[in-house]
Protein backbone atom coordinates (compact mmCIF):
# COMPACT_ATOMS: atom_id res chain seq x y z
CA UNK A 1 0.00 0.00 0.00
CA UNK A 2 3.09 2.49 0.97
CA UNK A 3 4.53 1.39 -1.84
CA UNK A 4 1.53 2.48 -4.33
CA UNK A 5 1.10 5.76 -2.93
CA UNK A 6 4.46 6.12 -3.21
CA UNK A 7 3.73 5.69 -7.07
CA UNK A 8 1.14 7.70 -7.31
CA UNK A 9 2.70 10.96 -5.37
CA UNK A 10 5.37 10.45 -7.84
CA UNK A 11 4.00 9.89 -10.74
CA UNK A 12 1.67 13.30 -9.84
CA UNK A 13 4.58 15.15 -9.64
CA UNK A 14 6.35 14.11 -12.58
CA UNK A 15 2.91 14.64 -14.45
CA UNK A 16 2.39 18.42 -13.00
CA UNK A 17 6.39 18.69 -13.90
CA UNK A 18 5.54 18.14 -17.37
CA UNK A 19 2.91 20.17 -17.46
CA UNK A 20 4.67 23.47 -17.00
CA UNK A 21 6.05 22.99 -20.44
CA UNK A 22 2.55 23.34 -21.70
CA UNK A 23 2.46 27.07 -22.14
CA UNK A 24 -0.58 28.35 -24.61
CA UNK A 25 0.45 32.17 -25.71
CA UNK A 26 -0.88 35.01 -24.19
CA UNK A 27 1.27 37.20 -26.09
CA UNK A 28 2.93 40.76 -25.58
CA UNK A 29 0.93 42.87 -28.12
CA UNK A 30 1.75 46.62 -28.75
CA UNK A 31 -0.19 49.54 -26.97
CA UNK A 32 -1.49 51.07 -29.69
CA UNK A 33 -4.08 54.01 -27.98
CA UNK A 34 -4.04 53.48 -24.41
CA UNK A 35 -7.57 54.48 -22.61
CA UNK A 36 -7.29 58.48 -21.50
CA UNK A 37 -8.93 59.28 -18.49
CA UNK A 38 -8.27 61.50 -15.16
CA UNK A 39 -5.46 60.18 -13.24
CA UNK A 40 -7.45 59.03 -10.35
CA UNK A 41 -10.00 57.17 -12.51
CA UNK A 42 -7.11 55.47 -14.97
CA UNK A 43 -5.29 54.00 -11.05
CA UNK A 44 -8.38 52.25 -10.44
CA UNK A 45 -9.10 50.95 -14.07
CA UNK A 46 -5.41 49.53 -14.42
CA UNK A 47 -5.11 47.88 -10.87
CA UNK A 48 -8.46 46.13 -11.31
CA UNK A 49 -9.33 45.55 -15.07
CA UNK A 50 -5.97 46.42 -17.12
CA UNK A 51 -4.45 42.23 -16.70
CA UNK A 52 -7.13 40.89 -18.59
CA UNK A 53 -8.68 43.84 -20.39
CA UNK A 54 -5.15 45.25 -21.98
CA UNK A 55 -1.63 44.40 -23.46
CA UNK A 56 0.01 45.28 -20.61
CA UNK A 57 -0.76 42.23 -18.63
CA UNK A 58 1.50 41.73 -15.43
CA UNK A 59 0.96 38.28 -14.21
CA UNK A 60 2.29 37.43 -10.64
CA UNK A 61 4.33 34.06 -10.40
CA UNK A 62 1.59 31.83 -9.02
CA UNK A 63 -0.25 32.61 -11.86
CA UNK A 64 2.29 31.34 -13.70
CA UNK A 65 1.89 27.70 -12.79
CA UNK A 66 0.15 25.17 -14.71
CA UNK A 67 -3.24 23.89 -13.97
CA UNK A 68 -3.38 27.53 -13.12
CA UNK A 69 -1.75 29.36 -16.08
CA UNK A 70 -4.36 27.79 -17.65
CA UNK A 71 -6.98 29.21 -16.78
CA UNK A 72 -5.06 32.76 -16.67
CA UNK A 73 -4.51 32.80 -20.16
CA UNK A 74 -8.02 32.18 -20.99
CA UNK A 75 -9.01 35.01 -18.90
CA UNK A 76 -7.02 37.09 -20.81
CA UNK A 77 -7.74 35.99 -24.24
CA UNK A 78 -11.18 36.46 -23.78
CA UNK A 79 -11.12 39.67 -21.06
CA UNK A 80 -8.81 41.40 -24.28
CA UNK A 81 -11.76 40.55 -27.05
CA UNK A 82 -14.63 41.87 -24.98
CA UNK A 83 -12.42 45.35 -24.22
CA UNK A 84 -9.02 45.93 -24.18
CA UNK A 85 -7.74 49.47 -22.99
CA UNK A 86 -5.17 48.92 -24.68
CA UNK A 87 -6.33 49.69 -28.32
CA UNK A 88 -8.87 52.29 -27.56
CA UNK A 89 -7.72 54.36 -30.76
CA UNK A 90 -9.62 51.69 -32.30
CA UNK A 91 -12.57 52.47 -31.18
CA UNK A 92 -15.34 55.02 -32.03
CA UNK A 93 -15.74 58.06 -29.18
CA UNK A 94 -19.33 56.63 -29.41
CA UNK A 95 -18.32 52.89 -28.59
CA UNK A 96 -15.82 54.23 -25.93
CA UNK A 97 -18.19 55.94 -24.36
CA UNK A 98 -20.46 52.82 -24.03
CA UNK A 99 -17.78 50.55 -23.24
CA UNK A 100 -17.13 52.30 -19.88
CA UNK A 101 -20.62 52.22 -19.17
CA UNK A 102 -20.99 48.57 -19.52
CA UNK A 103 -17.49 48.23 -17.71
CA UNK A 104 -18.63 50.20 -14.82
CA UNK A 105 -21.84 48.11 -14.83
CA UNK A 106 -20.70 45.06 -15.13
CA UNK A 107 -18.56 45.83 -11.48
CA UNK A 108 -21.89 47.47 -9.96
CA UNK A 109 -23.59 44.63 -10.60
CA UNK A 110 -20.73 42.13 -9.40
CA UNK A 111 -20.26 40.27 -13.09
CA UNK A 112 -16.31 42.23 -13.17
CA UNK A 113 -13.89 41.00 -11.82
CA UNK A 114 -14.64 37.67 -12.09
CA UNK A 115 -14.96 36.48 -8.46
CA UNK A 116 -12.75 33.43 -8.81
CA UNK A 117 -10.04 35.93 -10.05
CA UNK A 118 -10.48 38.72 -7.61
CA UNK A 119 -10.50 36.46 -4.61
CA UNK A 120 -6.70 35.51 -5.56
CA UNK A 121 -5.73 39.10 -6.87
CA UNK A 122 -7.17 40.83 -4.46
CA UNK A 123 -5.38 44.09 -5.68
CA UNK A 124 -8.26 43.32 -8.44
CA UNK A 125 -11.19 44.02 -6.13
CA UNK A 126 -13.12 47.58 -6.77
CA UNK A 127 -13.96 48.71 -3.26
CA UNK A 128 -17.41 50.96 -3.08
CA UNK A 129 -15.51 54.13 -2.87
CA UNK A 130 -13.82 53.21 -6.46
CA UNK A 131 -16.88 52.08 -7.63
CA UNK A 132 -18.02 56.17 -6.67
CA UNK A 133 -15.29 57.47 -7.92
CA UNK A 134 -16.17 55.35 -11.51
CA UNK A 135 -19.53 56.26 -11.23
CA UNK A 136 -19.13 60.32 -11.00
CA UNK A 137 -16.47 60.48 -13.14
CA UNK A 138 -19.07 58.75 -16.10
CA UNK A 139 -22.07 61.51 -14.57
CA UNK A 140 -19.39 64.35 -15.37
CA UNK A 141 -19.24 62.95 -19.02
CA UNK A 142 -23.29 63.25 -19.76
CA UNK A 143 -24.08 66.64 -21.29
CA UNK A 144 -27.39 67.33 -22.97
CA UNK A 145 -28.08 69.86 -25.06
CA UNK A 146 -30.99 71.72 -25.54
CA UNK A 147 -32.27 72.13 -29.11
CA UNK A 148 -29.30 69.91 -30.82
CA UNK A 149 -29.72 70.77 -34.08
CA UNK A 150 -27.74 67.77 -35.68
CA UNK A 151 -30.21 65.44 -33.59
CA UNK A 152 -33.11 67.82 -34.84
CA UNK A 153 -32.13 67.31 -38.34
CA UNK A 154 -31.52 63.55 -38.02
CA UNK A 155 -35.08 63.00 -37.24
CA UNK A 156 -36.47 65.35 -39.78
CA UNK A 157 -34.46 63.73 -42.43
CA UNK A 158 -36.07 60.48 -41.16
CA UNK A 159 -39.41 61.91 -41.19
CA UNK A 160 -38.64 63.02 -45.05
CA UNK A 161 -37.47 59.21 -46.07
CA UNK A 162 -40.04 57.79 -44.44
CA UNK A 163 -42.60 58.51 -47.25
CA UNK A 164 -40.72 56.78 -50.05
CA UNK A 165 -39.82 54.21 -47.99
CA UNK A 166 -41.77 51.05 -49.10
CA UNK A 167 -39.62 47.79 -47.89
CA UNK A 168 -40.48 44.69 -49.23
CA UNK A 169 -38.85 41.41 -47.81
CA UNK A 170 -38.67 41.48 -43.97
CA UNK A 171 -34.66 41.55 -42.78
CA UNK A 172 -33.02 38.85 -41.00
CA UNK A 173 -30.09 38.86 -38.67
CA UNK A 174 -27.16 37.01 -38.53
CA UNK A 175 -28.50 34.08 -36.30
CA UNK A 176 -31.72 33.41 -38.63
CA UNK A 177 -34.12 35.77 -36.49
CA UNK A 178 -36.73 37.29 -39.38
CA UNK A 179 -37.67 41.26 -37.73
CA UNK A 180 -40.95 41.12 -36.32
CA UNK A 181 -43.11 44.45 -37.32
CA UNK A 182 -45.87 42.93 -35.19
CA UNK A 183 -44.45 44.07 -31.72
CA UNK A 184 -45.84 47.73 -32.45
CA UNK A 185 -49.18 45.94 -31.69
CA UNK A 186 -47.72 44.43 -27.95
CA UNK A 187 -48.04 45.83 -24.63
CA UNK A 188 -45.33 47.97 -23.44
CA UNK A 189 -43.71 46.86 -20.43
CA UNK A 190 -41.56 49.58 -19.58
CA UNK A 191 -39.47 52.76 -20.68
CA UNK A 192 -35.95 53.52 -20.22
CA UNK A 193 -34.70 56.88 -20.14
CA UNK A 194 -31.26 56.05 -21.00
CA UNK A 195 -28.68 59.28 -20.15
CA UNK A 196 -25.80 57.08 -20.50
CA UNK A 197 -25.93 57.04 -24.37
CA UNK A 198 -28.38 60.06 -25.07
CA UNK A 199 -31.52 57.43 -25.78
CA UNK A 200 -34.81 56.73 -24.75
CA UNK A 201 -36.44 53.38 -25.35
CA UNK A 202 -39.90 51.60 -24.90
CA UNK A 203 -40.09 48.07 -24.59
CA UNK A 204 -42.75 45.58 -25.34
CA UNK A 205 -43.70 42.54 -24.72
CA UNK A 206 -45.90 39.65 -26.52
CA UNK A 207 -48.80 37.97 -25.01
CA UNK A 208 -46.20 35.41 -23.86
CA UNK A 209 -44.54 38.14 -21.85
CA UNK A 210 -47.30 40.12 -20.77
CA UNK A 211 -49.36 36.71 -19.57
CA UNK A 212 -46.22 35.71 -17.48
CA UNK A 213 -45.65 39.16 -16.17
CA UNK A 214 -49.73 38.95 -14.95
CA UNK A 215 -48.67 35.23 -13.17
CA UNK A 216 -45.51 36.22 -11.74
CA UNK A 217 -43.64 33.69 -14.21
CA UNK A 218 -40.73 35.45 -14.84
CA UNK A 219 -37.65 33.65 -13.96
CA UNK A 220 -37.18 31.86 -16.05
CA UNK A 221 -39.82 33.43 -18.88
CA UNK A 222 -41.38 30.96 -20.70
CA UNK A 223 -40.77 30.16 -24.18
CA UNK A 224 -42.27 31.97 -26.30
CA UNK A 225 -42.07 35.11 -24.45
CA UNK A 226 -40.87 38.09 -27.00
CA UNK A 227 -39.60 41.54 -25.85
CA UNK A 228 -38.62 44.08 -28.49
CA UNK A 229 -36.87 47.40 -26.85
CA UNK A 230 -37.20 50.14 -29.70
CA UNK A 231 -34.76 53.24 -29.60
CA UNK A 232 -34.98 56.61 -30.53
CA UNK A 233 -32.94 59.58 -30.00
CA UNK A 234 -33.33 61.74 -27.30
CA UNK A 235 -34.47 65.43 -28.18
CA UNK A 236 -34.58 68.18 -25.19
CA UNK A 237 -35.93 71.58 -25.29
CA UNK A 238 -35.47 74.84 -23.33
CA UNK A 239 -38.06 73.79 -20.84
CA UNK A 240 -36.74 70.25 -20.28
CA UNK A 241 -39.04 68.24 -22.19
CA UNK A 242 -37.74 65.60 -23.80
CA UNK A 243 -39.29 64.27 -27.25
CA UNK A 244 -38.46 61.25 -29.48
CA UNK A 245 -35.65 62.02 -32.05
CA UNK A 246 -34.39 59.83 -35.13
CA UNK A 247 -35.22 56.24 -35.05
CA UNK A 248 -32.19 54.52 -33.60
CA UNK A 249 -32.86 50.52 -33.70
CA UNK A 250 -35.09 47.98 -32.40
CA UNK A 251 -34.03 45.29 -30.36
CA UNK A 252 -35.66 41.58 -29.67
CA UNK A 253 -35.19 38.92 -27.09
CA UNK A 254 -36.91 35.58 -28.00
CA UNK A 255 -37.39 33.12 -25.39
CA UNK A 256 -36.78 29.46 -26.70
CA UNK A 257 -34.38 27.16 -24.19
CA UNK A 258 -34.12 24.51 -26.80
CA UNK A 259 -33.76 26.59 -29.60
CA UNK A 260 -31.32 29.42 -28.43
CA UNK A 261 -29.62 26.91 -26.00
CA UNK A 262 -26.12 28.15 -26.82
CA UNK A 263 -27.34 31.75 -25.94
CA UNK A 264 -28.54 31.46 -22.59
CA UNK A 265 -32.11 30.67 -23.77
CA UNK A 266 -32.65 33.57 -25.66
CA UNK A 267 -32.63 34.58 -29.30
CA UNK A 268 -30.84 38.40 -29.65
CA UNK A 269 -31.13 40.45 -32.84
CA UNK A 270 -31.16 43.68 -33.49
CA UNK A 271 -32.06 45.83 -36.38
CA UNK A 272 -30.64 49.51 -37.01
CA UNK A 273 -32.09 52.77 -38.85
CA UNK A 274 -35.69 53.18 -40.32
CA UNK A 275 -33.67 50.67 -42.69
CA UNK A 276 -33.49 48.00 -40.13
CA UNK A 277 -30.38 47.08 -41.07
CA UNK A 278 -29.16 43.48 -39.39
CA UNK A 279 -26.44 44.18 -36.44
CA UNK A 280 -23.12 42.94 -36.55
CA UNK A 281 -20.38 41.27 -38.91
CA UNK A 282 -21.27 37.56 -38.08
CA UNK A 283 -23.11 35.63 -36.42
CA UNK A 284 -20.60 36.11 -33.51
CA UNK A 285 -22.30 39.31 -32.50
CA UNK A 286 -24.12 37.73 -30.31
CA UNK A 287 -21.14 37.33 -27.98
CA UNK A 288 -21.83 40.71 -27.33
CA UNK A 289 -24.80 40.35 -26.71
CA UNK A 290 -24.32 37.65 -24.10
CA UNK A 291 -21.26 39.40 -22.16
CA UNK A 292 -23.40 42.26 -21.43
CA UNK A 293 -26.34 40.42 -20.16
CA UNK A 294 -24.41 37.99 -18.25
CA UNK A 295 -24.89 40.25 -14.76
CA UNK A 296 -28.48 39.38 -15.41
CA UNK A 297 -28.11 35.53 -14.77
CA UNK A 298 -29.97 35.88 -11.58
CA UNK A 299 -32.64 37.04 -13.58
CA UNK A 300 -33.10 35.10 -16.62
CA UNK A 301 -30.56 37.49 -18.03
CA UNK A 302 -33.31 40.09 -18.59
CA UNK A 303 -32.49 43.63 -17.65
CA UNK A 304 -36.07 45.33 -17.95
CA UNK A 305 -38.29 45.42 -14.70
CA UNK A 306 -41.63 44.67 -16.24
CA UNK A 307 -44.78 46.92 -15.29
CA UNK A 308 -48.28 44.93 -15.38
CA UNK A 309 -50.82 46.83 -17.14
CA UNK B 1 1.29 29.25 1.18
CA UNK B 2 -1.64 31.82 1.81
CA UNK B 3 -1.50 31.87 -2.09
CA UNK B 4 -1.89 28.33 -2.20
CA UNK B 5 -4.99 27.91 -0.12
CA UNK B 6 -6.55 30.73 -1.50
CA UNK B 7 -6.68 29.13 -4.79
CA UNK B 8 -7.46 25.54 -3.31
CA UNK B 9 -10.48 27.59 -1.73
CA UNK B 10 -11.19 29.01 -5.16
CA UNK B 11 -11.52 25.34 -7.18
CA UNK B 12 -13.47 24.91 -4.02
CA UNK B 13 -15.79 27.57 -4.59
CA UNK B 14 -16.31 27.71 -8.00
CA UNK B 15 -17.14 24.28 -8.11
CA UNK B 16 -19.99 24.78 -5.68
CA UNK B 17 -20.94 28.20 -6.87
CA UNK B 18 -24.69 28.25 -6.88
CA UNK B 19 -26.62 31.31 -6.11
CA UNK B 20 -30.83 31.28 -5.91
CA UNK B 21 -32.91 32.89 -8.62
CA UNK B 22 -34.47 36.36 -8.09
CA UNK B 23 -37.89 36.23 -6.79
CA UNK B 24 -40.74 37.06 -9.77
CA UNK B 25 -41.87 39.51 -6.88
CA UNK B 26 -39.13 41.58 -7.09
CA UNK B 27 -38.49 42.09 -10.83
CA UNK B 28 -41.92 43.18 -11.25
CA UNK B 29 -42.26 46.74 -11.18
CA UNK B 30 -44.74 46.79 -8.96
CA UNK B 31 -44.87 50.76 -8.19
CA UNK B 32 -45.61 51.52 -11.68
CA UNK B 33 -47.78 49.11 -12.60
CA UNK B 34 -51.18 50.04 -13.14
CA UNK B 35 -53.98 48.77 -10.83
CA UNK B 36 -55.98 46.13 -12.82
CA UNK B 37 -59.21 47.91 -12.79
CA UNK B 38 -58.48 50.15 -15.05
CA UNK B 39 -57.86 47.63 -18.21
CA UNK B 40 -55.34 49.24 -19.93
CA UNK B 41 -54.37 46.51 -22.05
CA UNK B 42 -58.01 45.82 -22.80
CA UNK B 43 -58.38 48.68 -24.93
CA UNK B 44 -55.81 47.75 -27.65
CA UNK B 45 -54.31 51.15 -28.15
CA UNK B 46 -51.03 51.42 -29.62
CA UNK B 47 -47.89 53.86 -28.65
CA UNK B 48 -48.10 56.81 -30.23
CA UNK B 49 -44.87 58.37 -28.38
CA UNK B 50 -43.09 58.69 -25.23
CA UNK B 51 -41.65 61.15 -23.44
CA UNK B 52 -39.72 62.86 -20.70
CA UNK B 53 -39.91 65.77 -18.60
CA UNK B 54 -36.14 66.25 -17.00
CA UNK B 55 -37.25 69.05 -14.69
CA UNK B 56 -39.82 66.98 -13.34
CA UNK B 57 -38.47 63.72 -13.84
CA UNK B 58 -41.59 62.04 -14.89
CA UNK B 59 -41.81 59.49 -18.09
CA UNK B 60 -44.86 59.26 -20.27
CA UNK B 61 -46.40 57.22 -22.59
CA UNK B 62 -49.23 58.44 -25.23
CA UNK B 63 -50.96 55.64 -26.75
CA UNK B 64 -54.26 55.61 -29.60
CA UNK B 65 -56.78 53.93 -30.76
CA UNK B 66 -56.84 52.41 -34.37
CA UNK B 67 -58.02 56.16 -35.45
CA UNK B 68 -55.53 57.82 -34.23
CA UNK B 69 -52.95 55.80 -35.82
CA UNK B 70 -55.02 55.53 -39.47
CA UNK B 71 -54.48 59.79 -39.89
CA UNK B 72 -50.97 59.64 -38.00
CA UNK B 73 -48.58 62.54 -39.80
CA UNK B 74 -51.87 64.36 -41.49
CA UNK B 75 -53.26 67.44 -39.87
CA UNK B 76 -55.24 66.18 -36.07
CA UNK B 77 -54.32 69.72 -34.03
CA UNK B 78 -58.20 69.71 -33.47
CA UNK B 79 -58.88 66.14 -33.59
CA UNK B 80 -60.87 64.02 -35.01
CA UNK B 81 -64.25 62.29 -33.82
CA UNK B 82 -63.46 58.72 -33.18
CA UNK B 83 -60.42 59.13 -31.55
CA UNK B 84 -59.18 58.10 -28.29
CA UNK B 85 -56.27 58.73 -26.47
CA UNK B 86 -54.69 57.23 -22.94
CA UNK B 87 -51.83 59.17 -21.50
CA UNK B 88 -49.72 57.28 -18.65
CA UNK B 89 -47.44 59.67 -16.48
CA UNK B 90 -44.93 58.12 -14.23
CA UNK B 91 -42.18 59.58 -11.80
CA UNK B 92 -38.38 58.45 -12.94
CA UNK B 93 -36.99 56.03 -10.47
CA UNK B 94 -33.36 55.37 -11.25
CA UNK B 95 -33.25 51.90 -12.79
CA UNK B 96 -31.34 48.96 -10.41
CA UNK B 97 -29.69 46.55 -13.06
CA UNK B 98 -27.96 49.65 -15.22
CA UNK B 99 -26.21 52.77 -13.93
CA UNK B 100 -27.09 55.16 -16.71
CA UNK B 101 -31.09 54.70 -17.01
CA UNK B 102 -34.18 55.92 -15.30
CA UNK B 103 -37.18 53.62 -15.68
CA UNK B 104 -40.96 54.09 -14.52
CA UNK B 105 -41.28 54.66 -10.23
CA UNK B 106 -44.82 55.90 -9.03
CA UNK B 107 -47.25 55.65 -10.94
CA UNK B 108 -48.67 59.17 -11.23
CA UNK B 109 -51.43 59.80 -13.62
CA UNK B 110 -53.43 58.62 -16.33
CA UNK B 111 -55.79 60.96 -18.59
CA UNK B 112 -57.97 59.38 -21.32
CA UNK B 113 -59.44 61.63 -24.36
CA UNK B 114 -62.27 60.84 -27.04
CA UNK B 115 -62.99 63.43 -29.46
CA UNK B 116 -66.22 62.70 -31.05
CA UNK B 117 -68.79 64.88 -33.73
CA UNK B 118 -71.92 65.71 -32.42
CA UNK B 119 -74.16 68.25 -35.15
CA UNK B 120 -70.98 69.52 -36.30
CA UNK B 121 -69.21 70.45 -33.37
CA UNK B 122 -65.93 68.53 -31.62
CA UNK B 123 -66.57 67.14 -28.46
CA UNK B 124 -63.76 66.21 -26.13
CA UNK B 125 -64.43 63.83 -23.51
CA UNK B 126 -61.11 64.26 -21.11
CA UNK B 127 -60.63 62.37 -17.89
CA UNK B 128 -57.81 62.53 -15.41
CA UNK B 129 -56.89 59.55 -13.13
CA UNK B 130 -54.54 59.67 -10.17
CA UNK B 131 -52.18 57.99 -7.92
CA UNK B 132 -51.23 54.60 -7.41
CA UNK B 133 -54.65 53.65 -7.47
CA UNK B 134 -55.51 55.97 -10.95
CA UNK B 135 -58.96 57.69 -8.86
CA UNK B 136 -60.67 59.28 -10.88
CA UNK B 137 -60.46 63.34 -10.68
CA UNK B 138 -63.62 65.14 -10.39
CA UNK B 139 -61.82 68.81 -10.88
CA UNK B 140 -62.05 69.60 -14.34
CA UNK B 141 -59.50 72.69 -14.04
CA UNK B 142 -57.28 72.90 -17.07
CA UNK B 143 -58.80 70.55 -18.85
CA UNK B 144 -58.81 72.37 -21.89
CA UNK B 145 -54.66 72.49 -21.80
CA UNK B 146 -54.52 68.69 -21.12
CA UNK B 147 -56.69 68.29 -24.19
CA UNK B 148 -54.55 70.74 -26.85
CA UNK B 149 -51.11 68.88 -24.89
CA UNK B 150 -52.48 65.65 -25.82
CA UNK B 151 -53.47 66.40 -29.60
CA UNK B 152 -50.29 68.66 -30.14
CA UNK B 153 -47.92 65.17 -29.48
CA UNK B 154 -46.23 64.09 -32.53
CA UNK B 155 -45.95 60.31 -33.22
CA UNK B 156 -42.01 58.71 -32.72
CA UNK B 157 -40.90 57.26 -35.87
CA UNK B 158 -41.49 53.83 -36.49
CA UNK B 159 -40.13 51.70 -38.87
Amino acid sequence: MKKFMLIAASAMIILLISLQFFRPEIGHLSVTGDLQAPANVKAILVRACYDCHSNQTNLRWYDQIQPVYWQVASHVRQGRKGLNFSNWDKLSPMDRKGKLWEAVNQIEQGAMPIKSYAFVHSDARVSKQDLAVLKNYLIGTVHETPNDTAKLRAREKQVQAKADQNQQKLPESLNGITYIPDYKNWQVISTSDRFDNGTMRVIYGNDVAVKAIKEHHINPWPNGAIFAKAAWDKLEDEQGNVTTGAFKQVEFMIKDDIKFRQTNGWGFARFKTPKLKPYGKDVMFTAECISCHKPMKDNDFVFTFPIKN
Amino acid sequence: MKRILNISIVLFATLNSCKPLTGADALINQKASLPESFRLSELHQKVITSFINNRKHTTSILYGNKVVHSILGADRANGNSGESFTLVTWQQQDDAHWFGARIPGDLISAETLTVADSNSQTIYHYQKFKGKELTKLADTTGNADRVRFILSKKASIMP
